[in-house]
């Protein structure tokens, strides 16, 4: 009884942790699509920008990925996928920006 | 007497005087201008003259065609004062001149000094003809790491398609304001053309949609060839065709036109009457669907030359707004948000007493429970939807009453049927929203009960011929031959007939839908309980063509359309030999007989290799069934937006039925009214709105508002 008790929290805990994740990445593709994102960017493929993974490939384990797509997304910028500049965002706002960059930097799961 | 020889010295300068009817031999009243246009080698025929005035409530311009002799009659103006002059191919727009009605002008022409000051006024597609289009060889494209081109653009005419059905669905390309590139973007993009066209598809609240439609051909290439399209130009490009001036019945032709609306929105289009009635409204108000732009409705009094406007609620007020859209800088706006709208007002069309019935968003996607599975609804038990992107609302002007109706399926266009329910027949859109709705708008405005007044039904082909619905295979299921067969073939147009119960619609091909399928005509039998029994034939533009694009129906039953391959189409399912349903017929191949084609004018794009098809494109079509136009009954008239035209085909021919004032013209749909029917043409004529998404391209810039035109034929270019 003490093993299966700690093993039905685990399980409990991982299971909750699942949902929320869920939750998040539910809401931060609800976010790209409100506000345009994937009508130049999808998950797997390049549109006119970057495919989301890619973007995810190219930042990963950068400490301070987060802060540089922030800006990124906020302020526009070019140079780094090509000719076509992305254009800045401010309307998104500062923490919808940051939900939608750590998911895009998760590889913009769909669930 | 020093005044009165200024006065005559200005006059002579303007290339104006006033003449008389003797000199002229036209009979000019006191509601007319009326005279000659002459340039250095005699008479100007086939050219226009346009007279516009700013003292009417909204901005009033009269547009008439001078007559084998160079004259000109202007006829039944509002009283007030005009600006006159002259515009046609070979020349430069005339100065200016002060004319009151009555008057009798002697316009002077002016030739135009160079070829590259006359192409200044030639329709868009003249220039949009020298866009570099792919060749045939770079089909199937290998995608962003081989030449630019998505794979899935199988061949060419995928890509022309999309230039035409995706760019062409909102601009008037080839336009000044398109092929020239505001310095705005070249120097934010340092000089650099494709980066600069990259800024400008960035620009405004457009700017997903744009990028919707740059990936559909491959962004980069698809900026490239824009950019080298517009650079070749900067450097002296020019058309490598003319365009004719204006001929025979053509220049029997008078445009009025009246701003309405506000200079940062935008018309789809708008409706004047009931298109089984067209009395009815007559002398009434025009009313336009501004789609994203803003939920003021706009109208125009005709009559009192007065311009209003209604605004259209919403069911749910925290629906996405068109001011919350990502949007980059603007070369015209800067960084204002120009549109307000949420409601999405796509179309709309009147009853038979008036009421205004509009296709529009009313709520954000998510359906109520009703229209979902596990509903007793009995469409929902048919087919759940659990989305839709509009709905329905309806405006009584002599109620000033609202009625938003919340339909579970998706609208777009709306056509009346001639039954006795006034049945309301939508179109859904792209091919994937494959249901047909419809409202019985009798039992709705007696009972004002939505859930029970609203149908629709899958689209189902009788797979096993054996003339009914039975159960069927699901869109991507391998056929049965012992069932029927659902197809993915939503409405983009619909209509419905006026010799039987049938409703037809068309899908969209690939430019605009992005599905690796062709488009179709569609004939759907409804049968007794259309959600059950509703059956449907396919039918593919015929070989060689391609992008059938909107619909409208004769008197007869022939069925006309537009493609996007440069044509007008008529089919007539009743020249069909094989049998019309069955798998022979399931890919819509087995009729080409029914189908007659016929070339749009203009020239061809570079690179093209299609002598029967023109890079002319049309947005829609439209039949005058009563001939409100003054061409014949069953005219068909396109919407030839690369022409800057409305075109219609009487006895086999094209009669181009150009709009030349302001240059940009482009149209979304008309509709024909009779305000009397025994004033002869007087009393007739064809309505139609601006429909640019950037009228501020056109000419004028931020200045050019949108506008309603009546278009009328008089039985001689001196009619009054």
């Amino acid at each position: 009884m003490k093993k299966i008790v700690p093993l039905i929290l685990s399980t409990t805990l991982v299971f909750l942790a699942g949902n929320a994740a869920a939750q998040e990445n539910a809401n931060a593709a609800k976010l790209a699509n409100q506000y345009g994102c994937t009508s130049c960017h999808n998950a797997e493929v390049k549109l006119v920008g970057p495919a989301f993974k890619s973007v995810a490939e190219k930042y990963a384990g950068q400490a301070d990925a987060v802060d540089t797509l922030v800006k990124k997304v906020t302020n526009g910028g070019s140079g780094n996928w090509g000719r076509i500049p992305m254009p800045a965002h401010p309307q998104v706002g500062a923490d919808n920006v940051k939900v939608l960059v750590e998911w895009v930097l998760r590889g913009a799961p769909s669930k | 007497m020093k005044r009165i020889t200024l006065l005559i010295a200005s006059l002579f300068a303007a290339g104006a005087i006033t003449t008389s009817q003797a000199a002229t031999g036209v009979n000019v009243s006191k509601k007319d201008i009326g005279g000659v246009v002459a340039g250095p080698n005699g008479p100007e025929a086939g050219v226009w003259v346009i007279a516009e005035t700013t003292d009417l409530p909204t901005k009033f311009a009269k547009v008439v065609v001078t007559d084998d002799k160079g004259r000109f009659l202007i006829p039944d103006m509002p009283s007030a004062k005009y600006q006159v002059w002259v515009r046609g191919y070979g020349l430069v727009d005339s100065p200016k001149v002060n004319a009151k009605l009555g008057q009798q002008l002697n316009l002077k022409a002016v030739i135009a000094p160079d070829e590259k000051s006359a192409a200044e006024y030639y329709p868009g597609m003249y220039w949009y003809s020298l866009l570099e289009i792919p060749g045939e060889n770079e089909f199937p494209g290998t995608g962003d790491k081989g030449n630019g081109i998505p794979t899935f653009l199988k061949k060419q005419y995928y890509w022309v398609d999309t230039i035409k059905n995706s760019c062409q669905s909102c601009h008037a390309m080839g336009s000044s304001g398109i092929r020239k590139v505001p310095a705005f973007f070249k120097e934010k993009a340092k000089g650099d053309s494709f980066v600069a066209w990259a800024h400008r598809t960035q620009a405004g609240q457009a700017m997903a949609y744009m990028g919707l439609a740059l990936g559909r051909l491959g962004p980069e290439k698809g900026l490239e060839l824009f950019a080298n399209w517009t650079d070749s130009i900067e450097k002296g490009a020019l058309p490598f065709a003319k365009p004719r001036r204006p001929e025979g019945i053509e220049r029997n032709m008078v445009y009025s036109s009246w701003e309405y609306s506000r200079k940062n929105y935008y018309l789809h289009d708008g409706s004047s009457t009931d298109k089984r009635n067209p009395t009815v409204n007559a002398n009434g108000p025009f009313w336009g669907s501004p789609e994203e732009s803003t939920n003021n409705v706009p109208f125009l009094d005709p009559i009192k030359n007065v311009a209003g406007d209604v605004t259209m609620p919403m069911l749910d007020p925290k629906q996405h707004n068109q001011k919350d859209q990502p949007k980059g800088p603007s070369a015209y706006w800067g960084d204002e948000a120009i549109w307000d709208g949420s409601n999405s007002i796509h179309n709309n069309t009147l009853d038979a007493a008036a009421r205004v019935w509009f296709s529009a968003k009313l709520r954000n996607p998510a359906n109520p429970d009703f229209c979902k599975a596990g509903s007793d609804h009995p469409s929902a038990k048919v087919l759940p939807i659990n989305e839709s992107i509009r709905q329905l609302a309806m405006y009584d002007p002599s109620k000033k009453d609202w009625s938003l109706i919340n339909t579970c399926f998706t609208t777009h266009h709306l056509y009346f049927a001639r039954d006795k329910n006034d049945t309301l027949w939508t179109s859904a859109g792209g091919p994937g929203f494959s249901a047909v709705g419809w409202l019985n708008t009798k039992m709705y405005l007696e009972t004002k009960d939505e859930k029970k007044s609203q149908g629709w039904t899958p689209i189902v082909l009788d797979y096993n011929g054996n003339g009914k619905r039975d159960e069927y295979t699901e869109i991507g299921q391998p056929a049965d031959p012992t069932k029927d067969k659902r197809v993915m073939t939503g409405f983009y147009a619909v209509q419905t007939s006026p010799v039987d119960s049938s409703v037809w619609g068309q899908s969209m091909d690939v430019g605009f839908s992005r599905i690796a399928q062709p488009g179709y005509l569609i004939r759907l039998e409804p049968g007794s309980d259309p959600s059950n029994t509703a059956l449907a034939e396919i039918y593919q533009a015929p070989e060689g063509t391609y992008g059938l694009r909107g619909i409208d129906i004769d008197s007869k039953g022939v069925v006309w359309s537009v493609l996007s391959s440069g044509q007008m189409v008529s089919f007539d399912r009743s020249k069909c030999k094989a049998p019309l349903n069955g798998p022979a017929a399931a890919e819509g191949k087995h009729c080409p007989e029914g189908w007659s084609t016929f070339r749009m004018p203009g020239p061809q794009f570079k690179g093209v290799n299609d002598p029967n098809g023109s890079a002319n494109h049309a947005y829609y079509i439209w039949v005058d069934l009563d001939n409100t136009l003054g061409l014949g009954k069953d005219v068909p008239v396109a919407m030839a937006n690369g022409g800057e035209e409305l075109l219609a085909l009487v006895d086999g021919k094209m009669v181009s039925l150009r709009i030349p004032y302001p240059m940009g013209f482009f149209s979304k749909n008309v509709d024909g009214r009779i305000d009397d029917p025994k004033a002869g043409w007087k009393g007739r004529g064809l309505w139609v709105s601006t429909g640019t998404r950037a009228a501020f391209h056109g000419e004028g810039g931020k200045d050019n508002l949108p506008k309603v035109y009546k278009v009328q034929i008089r039985p001689n270019p001196l009619a009054n």
